[in-house]
């Protein structure tokens, strides 16, 4: 019996009382709308094949990022001019080796301190120092700079929990702060092995395309050597994605197996192998999540430094208006 | 189609309409100087596409680690050459160029020109000893010359001795000489980096102030130039007998009040009003963010309007009104955002019917705000950080009510824009 005038017409339910009974209407009619839905879009597929045109591709939130005119093209000569002159210049050319100093804030927990022995793993040339409660980050930075590191690195927690990094360069380097998130140390990571201490790692650095985003990569490659040791095989990444950098540290091996290929594709008849090369993975290390708060110029300065960038609430007024497909990195 | 060729840089002059309504030259801290030209779309309502041609580019040493002494840090209109397109470019190690805007010749696609040196200022062998010091900026000074001002303080005063000729030093003023005989009674740590931070001109005057530095302002038609004919001073200690050193970081004339009005803003968040004639301490004090603040700017020209656009050093750029400030009113009104960084420099269109202010900054982004909508309207790319940005041509309203402008500057270039128009 049609209760409704339109079968396919949601808004007419309304007119049946009972709920249980247009709750029902209503789930066959979406039921068919789907099946319909799928039916066309089975077709739509099918007639494209046929016709040999490539599918259309899936949407993701990735590809429906707003286009920003920073990315920045390949081989830009004018980003490559400032490039040569600027504050990971020296480093990135392997002229010095980098040297970083860890520190947390006064007072760290157990927290912050096996993490940080951790660090101590991930970056070659690094050394930890104790943070006493009298020391300023201004003192610090001295200090660094007299000791000749080329960058300090602060960890710092709020209720024993690592919550955020201030990686700053010397001596006039810019200041990156940093939120941490994610932290997982090495002994919650099923299978973990451990990192060989002043190894250089090979880095893998994923989707820093804008100029801010290229900024940061060159920043954190600056803190590696520049010659990996690739006989001791880690490898640390630093994958952004949607403003995320996401730190995850391992250990690789190529294994060479021998497969057998299927008796049927085989011409004499025998059994033939097949040679293949197969990477396996052991993580390292700690495993971190960073979003960028701030980059300031010079040295860590809150009251006069000149921020390159920091997300402030006028940021999100723009030409269009806030977007939350609006990335930066 | 018309976008790609004017980027490319091929002449756009048969377009009438598609010629840039607002050129501005972009100084930027490799060294380089862009030209970028604003033009309308929609029948006038919006921006279109801007175009960006790269204009100077220099030979001298590139730099190390982030200083760069080839950095454009200025740029001003020389007031001799009425506008033609001449600009001069002061470089950070204290050249100073001439560039010429592509406007008066057909565009050519080799878009880097060299520029001409006009004079260099602040040479350690002129100096007797006063100690080197970065370029700190070039301003026109009355109508014949312009001065130029180091970090050391040294303020030289260049005028041209003929039409076409370069100018040479006519003034040279060490402004913080007055500062060696004075006994320090209160401890001023004077930084030997960078004595003076900010430098302003009005007219003959010329107000210089920096770190532990004091806004001093100098005569310079007057025989005693050497002297200042006003020396601020900072507000009063407050109540718990605090007493705030001084650290000013941008300072202004305020138009229309003949130079007896200066506004600074400190790197202690405030924006001060002076005025010479009532008294030493500052008249107005407001307290904008929590950052330094870092160039100021009058949305008019003339007129009694006592309101400042002040930009800070995270991006925010705010109305402060100098009159109701300090009566329990509120100081800061609008604020123009879209900034993601440090403004280096806000700029008033200098034509006042034309409502627009353009902030550039270390976000690498020219941005062209609509004072009447209090929005941004435009944002250009530029790829480098920004030091300082400059109006080349002052164009009318678009679309039409440029006819009206009969008096402005680029005269050869507007006339083949209004022919195109009419025709």
């Amino acid at each position: 019996m049609a209760l409704v005038e339109n079968e396919d017409a949601l808004h007419d339910v309304n007119v049946v009382k009972n709920k249980q009974k247009r709750n029902e209407i209503v789930r066959k009619i979406k039921k068919r709308r789907k099946a319909a839905k799928k039916a066309d879009k089975e077709k739509r597929q099918k007639f494209l094949k046929e016709q040999g045109l490539p599918l259309p591709k899936p949407q993701t939130i990735e590809s429906k990022r707003t286009h920003d005119e920073t990315f920045v093209a390949k081989d830009d000569p004018e980003i490559l001019e400032e490039e040569s002159t600027d504050e990971f210049a020296d480093l990135l050319s392997g002229t010095e080796p980098p040297s970083l100093l860890i520190t947390t804030c006064p007072k760290p927990s157990k927290a912050t301190h096996t993490f940080v022995k951790e660090l101590e793993c991930v970056f070659p040339f690094s050394t930890y120092k104790k943070r006493k409660e009298t020391t300023l980050v201004s003192q610090v930075v001295e200090y660094a700079i007299d000791q000749g590191h080329t960058s300090v690195m602060i960890i710092n927690e709020d209720v024993k929990q690592v919550d955020a990094m201030t990686l700053i360069h010397l001596p006039h380097g810019p200041t990156l702060s940093f939120k941490l998130s994610s932290l997982r140390l090495s002994h919650s990571i099923f299978g973990h092995g451990k990192a060989l201490r002043d190894n250089f790692p090979e880095l893998v650095m994923n989707n820093f395309r804008t100029r801010l985003g290229r900024r940061i990569g060159r920043s954190l490659r600056s803190l590696f050597h520049t010659k990996p040791m690739c006989h001791n095989r880690q490898v640390a990444t630093f994958h952004n994605q949607r403003d995320y950098l996401f730190f995850r540290h391992h250990r690789y091996v190529f294994e060479k197996r021998k497969e057998k290929v299927k008796a049927s594709e085989s011409e004499t008849g025998e059994p033939k192998t097949q040679t293949k090369i197969q990477t396996r993975l052991q993580e390292l290390g700690p495993r971190f999540t960073l979003k960028l708060l701030h980059i300031q110029k010079g040295i860590l300065n809150w009251r006069h430094g000149e921020f390159e960038w920091c997300n402030t609430q006028d940021n999100k007024d723009s030409e269009k208006g806030y977007n939350r497909r609006t990335y930066v990195l | 189609m018309d976008r790609e060729d004017s980027v490319r840089g091929e002449p756009t002059t048969e377009r009438g309409n598609q010629e840039p309504h607002t050129t501005l030259l972009v100084a930027d801290e490799i060294g380089q100087v862009k030209e970028v030209g604003l033009r309308s779309a929609d029948g006038g309502k919006a921006f279109g596409e801007p175009s960006t041609r790269r204009l100077a580019k220099t030979g001298i040493g590139a730099g190390v680690g982030s200083i760069r002494p080839n950095a454009a840090v200025s740029i001003c209109g020389l007031p001799w050459k009425g506008g033609e397109g001449q600009f001069a470019v002061g470089r950070r190690c204290g050249r100073v160029e001439v560039v010429e805007t592509i406007a008066s010749h057909s565009a050519d696609d080799s878009a880097d020109c060299e520029a001409s040196l006009l004079f260099e200022c602040g040479l350690p062998v002129q100096k007797g000893g006063a100690g080197a010091g970065d370029l700190l900026g070039l301003m026109p000074l009355g109508a014949f010359s312009v001065a130029s001002c180091t970090t050391s303080g040294v303020v030289e005063v260049w005028r041209p001795s003929s039409l076409d000729g370069n100018p040479e030093a006519a003034v040279r003023l060490n402004t913080l000489a007055s500062n060696a005989g004075q006994p320090s009674s209160q401890k001023l740590d004077l930084d030997p980096g960078r004595p003076a931070e900010c430098f302003s001109t009005w007219d003959n005057l010329v107000a210089v102030a920096g770190k532990a530095n004091n806004a001093r302002v100098f005569d310079l038609g007057a025989p005693s130039a050497e002297e200042p004919i006003f020396h601020a001073r900072s507000a009063k200690p407050n109540e718990l007998g605090i007493w705030e050193k001084p650290w000013v970081t941008c300072c202004g004339f305020v138009p229309g009040e003949g130079g007896q009005l200066v506004a600074l803003g400190t790197a202690e968040h405030q924006v001060r009003l002076y005025d010479r004639r009532v008294k030493r301490r500052p008249v107005l004090s407001v307290d904008f963010g929590e950052n330094k603040v870092t160039c100021l700017c009058f949305p008019c020209e003339e007129g009694a309007s006592r309101e400042v656009w002040c930009a800070n050093a995270t991006g925010q750029i705010r109305l402060v009104d100098l009159r109701t400030a300090g009566e329990g009113g509120e100081g800061v009104g609008a604020s123009l955002k879209g900034a993601l960084g440090c403004v280096r420099s806000l700029t008033r269109h200098p034509d006042p019917a034309v409502p627009l202010v353009f902030a550039c900054g270390l976000d690498r982004h020219l941005r062209v705000f609509d004072l009447r909508r209090r929005k941004q309207v435009k944002s250009v790319y530029l790829k480098q950080y920004l030091n300082d940005a400059a109006v080349v041509v002052a164009g009318g309203e678009p679309a039409g009510q440029a006819q009206e402008e009969e008096e402005e500057e680029g005269g050869l270039r507007r006339k083949k824009a209004k022919r195109a128009r009419r025709s």
